[in-house]
């Protein structure tokens, strides 16, 4: 292909065209980029400028438009949307997770009183929060050496807008130095098999997640309802009205007793109606309230 | 699958390694663009993948880049170019250049794992 045509003055985006493609952005995906943010529109969208065969922003927003590419707003959302993530992130949800939830849901499925538990990790990034989850289920039940509930019993979904991060997520395979972020070494050498400075995760506990790419923008019913939800660092990108929209969605899609991780305190003003706030340690995290 | 990458910088080349290993690419290292310029010449044919920085002593990363592109033996391996952050006009010369992607410096390793991921499968090799 041939991009000759490129210049450096035709690929600046000005403040008008920063607005067009900041609302697209936010129609698209539900992500706010702030003005002092400009430049990574700029910096991110040339190549896909420029592949769709156009020489300025002006003319790639009238090819989105134009509805030639039904893949252009996926390649926009995976260039501007890369999160960095890491094992057992922020550690209280998995000790609330071993010391209250665990127990409780065993001798519910024990008794019959429920047959699954679900868990929904919302913007899962590359994994690490979904595979933690599931070693964290994992390892539980062998210490406790609880041997008639099985992994199977588990249902895990993992979800992120972004394609491009659930390639990676899916391989369950990861680099010398993702595999040290937040990971001790008793998961490591118990999940993990080394082949040269990379490691690869246990079959059994990759194969026990279901990932898809979902827009939180969207209606949650197909996805059913959860036990345990993670939405954690996700909503910092969405502005006020999204933010309530998605407090309102997560409530209806928690199971009676579910409970909701959202990572940051901050965001407790939108977790009101149909919410208990439940304290551990320093983290805040929110029940169904019936 | 074998990335080359091209970097002054042992620690780069060295994080790049990691990566690639994870990807479960073997990596060649050159530490400038002559060597690169070298060592593509012996193995082209089972390259599948140049990164290459743009600041490097005695030629910068675009001069190699636009060596790769000269060279008809070697001008359809995609090169992903790596250039500091505000250097937008090294993003649209190397776009100009034939450049298959970019990558902007400070970058994370999840950024720079799905930017060979996304080059490799542009390319159609590698699902």
């Amino acid at each position: 292909m041939d991009y000759s045509y490129l210049s450096l003055e035709t690929a600046r985006m000005d403040d008008k065209e920063f607005a067009v493609f900041r609302d697209y952005l936010c129609k698209s995906s539900g992500i706010l980029v702030p003005p002092d943010k400009a430049y990574l529109f700029e910096m991110r969208l040339v190549k896909v400028m420029a592949d769709a065969g156009c020489e300025n922003f002006g003319e790639l927003y009238r090819y989105i438009v134009s509805g030639k590419d039904p893949q252009i707003t996926q390649k926009i959302i995976n260039a501007m949307v890369i999160n960095e993530t890491l094992w057992f992130r922020d550690s209280l949800p998995w000790r609330v997770l071993e010391e209250d939830l665990l127990p409780r849901y065993i001798a519910e499925l024990r008794s019959s009183a429920r047959n699954k538990v679900r868990f929904w990790f919302s913007a899962v990034s590359t994994g690490q929060e979904a595979y933690s989850t599931v070693m964290c289920v994992d390892n539980y039940l062998k210490r406790k050496l609880v041997r008639d509930i099985q992994l199977s019993d588990f249902e895990f979904v993992a979800t992120d807008i972004s394609s491009r991060v659930l390639d990676v997520a899916k391989r369950g395979r990861y680099d010398a130095i993702s595999i040290r972020r937040g990971l001790d070494d008793a998961y490591r050498e118990k999940y993990f098999t080394q082949d040269k400075s990379a490691w690869e995760l246990d079959p059994r506990i990759r194969d026990a997640v279901r990932f898809s790419r979902f827009n939180l923008q969207h209606s949650f019913l197909p996805l059913g309802s959860f036990d345990v939800i993670f939405c954690r660092y996700a909503l910092i990108y969405f502005g006020d009205e999204l933010k309530r929209e998605i407090s309102g969605k997560l409530r209806r899609a928690l199971n009676r007793d579910g409970v909701l991780f959202v990572g940051n305190s901050a965001m407790s003003d939108y977790f009101r109606d149909g919410y208990e706030h439940v304290h551990y340690k320093n983290l805040t995290y929110f029940k169904a309230s019936n | 699958m074998k990335l080359l990458v091209v970097d002054d910088s042992q620690v780069l080349r060295k994080v790049v390694r990691a990566v690639a290993d994870a990807l479960e690419m073997e990596t060649e290292e050159a530490r400038d663009g002559i060597e690169a310029l070298e060592k593509l010449g012996e193995i082209y044919g089972e390259t599948d993948l140049v990164l290459l920085d743009w600041n490097m002593p005695e030629m910068s990363g675009y001069d190699v880049l636009v060596e790769i592109k000269k060279n008809e033996k070697y001008k359809d391996i995609p090169v992903m170019m790596v250039t500091t952050q505000g250097q937008r006009s090294n993003i649209v010369a190397a776009i100009r250049a034939g450049a298959a992607n970019y990558l902007t410096k400070p970058f994370t390793v999840t950024e720079l794992e799905t930017k060979i991921l996304e080059c490799l499968q542009e390319d159609g090799d590698y699902l």
